[in-house]
């Protein structure tokens, strides 16, 4: 609550452009103790959930040989994950594909809802712009990983922080170099994912609020933000593409060990 | 029955050149609609590309900032736990800012040979750019 004074405060008087990433709870559930409400974050990710599974779904109930537009965008998003980790990992990462399905699509349904859910008004939410959510995905992602790694290279796996090719001189530095570049995997990861979506809808919130302070003139910032929105819109799929990408890329180390 | 019989004959010979000249037609028009799909197709892979390297510059700077925070917060807490207030935090710090550099030289590197590995550097190269032949 101090906080959101403080932010209040600093805002002035105009709409607060962080107003957007306020979690609410919708109905309070308490679990032994701890706060396990309801709120628009799980609202919105159990929206994203059912909207993908239903939209799958319905797309593929009549798998006809020529396929309609629902089922081609079905099949194409399908195919555009399988060929990314067939190319990435190779044959042996086919069984991780239903993972990296699954996860591409809830990254990318959690982006676009924060996009396009202005009838829900105040409740509206982009889950992935909090870093604990996407932190908690690239900690389950990094831990997977490594447990993944040791269970098919046993200590081989340590052999990824021993890069092939090194003077003997310079292997302590290299190894302690490779290790902190691997600690630091589910920092990059959740934190590029949930900077660009928190950037993108404060800038465009920001806009928002040119437009309607400048009354007539305000149609300057209310060009500017057209081409802003397509931009985050491209930003969304593109944030839940490259985290799909680099997920494999890390299951390849734990799976092909080359480095 | 004869005349009704020439008729037809001449009905068939008739709908014969219609199908033929229509055929023509057909065809003029798939190929046309051939090479605008070519065409699309290869203008959708650019597009797929372009996103590809869009996603490789995201990649990129996080990768550098990322092992920076991590490093520094190594050393920090390492530093609290050997009391050595502040070496081991300014020597992981320049650790991580190295890290983030092998990172980014190493994807660099790795797109790199992909180019290579995809032609498309060896089409460039081999374009037609100097007309000295040496």
């Amino acid at each position: 609550m101090a906080a959101e004074t403080q932010i209040e405060q600093a805002g002035g008087s105009g709409p607060n452009p962080m107003a957007q990433f306020e979690v609410k709870r919708i109905f309070d559930i308490d679990l032994m103790g701890y706060d396990a409400s309801f709120t628009n974050s799980s609202l919105f990710m159990i929206l994203g959930v059912v909207l993908t599974s239903t939209f799958l779904i319905f797309a593929m109930r009549k798998k006809s040989m020529i396929p309609g537009r629902l089922q081609s965008i079905a099949e194409l998003s399908y195919n555009f994950i399988y060929d990314m980790v067939l190319s990435a990992i190779g044959p042996k990462g086919i069984k991780y594909f239903p993972f990296v399905f699954t996860l591409f699509l809830f990254i990318l349904a959690m982006n676009m809802l924060g996009m396009f859910t202005l009838p829900l008004g105040h409740l509206s939410f982009t889950v992935t712009s909090h870093i604990i959510v996407t932190f908690a995905i690239a900690m389950a992602i990094f831990l997977g990983v490594t447990v993944i790694g040791f269970k098919n290279h046993g200590f081989g796996f340590l052999k990824l922080f021993v890069p092939s090719g090194v003077p003997a001189l310079l292997l302590p530095l290299i190894i302690v170099i490779e290790i902190i570049s691997y600690l630091s995997r589910p920092i990059s990861l959740s934190v590029r994912l949930f900077a660009n979506m928190m950037v993108g809808h404060t800038l465009l919130k920001v806009l928002g609020s040119f437009v309607a302070a400048l009354g007539v003139a305000g149609i300057g910032p209310l060009l500017l933000m057209i081409p802003f929105t397509g931009l985050e819109i491209l930003v969304a799929f593109l944030q839940a593409f490259v985290f799909a990408v680099l997920t494999c890329i890390y299951l390849n180390d734990a799976i092909n060990l080359h480095h | 029955m004869t005349g009704q019989g020439k008729k037809e004959t001449g009905q068939d010979e008739r709908s014969l050149k219609d199908i033929e000249s229509r055929l023509g037609q057909l065809g003029e028009k798939l190929d046309k609609v051939r090479d605008e799909n070519s065409l699309s197709e290869n203008a959708t892979r650019s597009i797929a590309r372009s996103h590809n390297q869009m996603g490789t510059a995201f990649r990129i700077t996080s990768e550098l900032v990322g092992p920076v925070l991590v490093s520094t917060f190594i050393g920090y807490w390492l530093d609290q736990y050997f009391a050595t207030k502040p070496v081991l935090m300014i020597l992981f710090f320049v650790l991580g800012v190295v890290t983030g550099f092998v990172n980014v030289v190493r994807a660099a590197k790795k797109m790199q040979q992909e180019t290579i590995d995809s032609g498309a550097y060896k089409e460039a190269k081999d374009m037609p750019f100097d007309d000295d032949d040496d």
